[in-house]
């Protein structure tokens, strides 16, 4: 698997449930792939700020 | 139908329910229909107010119904459907990202420097504003639904009339996109 197509399954991995394949070929690459796998908590902790961002902000 | 002594009341969640949906819609105009809407509704149905929450929180929840109505008309905003729509749902513009082979290029993901402490800063937020107002319309409209209102992928394509596949590419960009920018404005210039 290539970057460019596992970053895009993390990326959907925060939506809808991978099918084993999906998930088993992500997580090989992601073990190998520092880059990769920075990206996959980088765009976890996106996820946290879009839910805690604080309305009242101006 | 409300006293006086109501309408001043809700009137006076006015300025707080405009921030609240300018945060989530990013869009002045939008923003303001949806209060507007939200200040009709609640002065309509004063009564329907239960008193054992908040008026606060009675108008938020409303709002959240008024914003979600107002994004579903965005959505098919005919100045929305423009070729731009389905510039945005192809990630082909993305690959510049990677190498010939598929493998990050010079914007490869760098180490975040203690990204929880952020949270905690003001000027963080206003960084992570700024980024989330420079993504395309209709991608910030698709990652607000997910991200901050929490709906479901199946609700998202209904809602907006797009697909499966379209909606993934939207948040894709989305995510990407605001990954960068963080990188380069906040986490790029505070780490060592």
């Amino acid at each position: 698997m290539k970057c460019r197509d596992a970053t895009f399954l993390a990326s959907q991995a925060l939506d809808r449930k991978l099918s084993l394949g999906e998930r088993l070929s992500l997580e090989a690459h992601l073990f190998i792939c520092a880059h990769c796998k920075r990206f996959g908590r980088q765009i976890g902790f996106l996820r946290k700020l879009g839910k805690e961002a604080p309305p009242d902000q101006e | 139908m409300s006293t006086p002594q109501q309408q001043a009341e809700i009137a006076g969640y006015r300025d707080y329910l405009l921030r609240y949906a300018l945060y989530k819609l990013r869009d002045e105009t939008l923003a303001e229909d949806a209060v507007q809407e939200t200040l009709i509704a609640a002065l309509q149905a004063h009564d329907n107010f239960a008193g054992n929450a908040s008026i606060k929180t009675w108008l938020t929840g409303i709002l959240k119904h008024k914003i979600v109505d107002t994004q579903r008309r965005a959505a098919r905003d005919p100045l929305l459907l423009d070729s731009r729509a389905d510039e945005e749902s192809d990630r082909a513009d993305l690959d510049t990202l990677f190498d010939s082979t598929g493998h990050w290029g010079s914007d490869a993901p760098r180490e975040w420097d203690r990204p929880e402490a952020a949270l905690e800063n003001r000027a963080f937020w206003q960084t992570y504003k700024e980024c989330a107002t420079r993504l395309p319309k209709r991608t910030a409209l698709v990652f607000a639904m997910r991200e901050s209102l929490g709906y479901e992928i199946e609700d998202i394509c209904h809602n907006l009339d797009i697909t499966a596949t379209n909606c993934s590419v939207l948040l894709y960009r989305a995510r990407m996109s605001l990954r960068i920018c963080l990188e380069k404005n906040w986490f790029g210039s505070t780490s060592s």
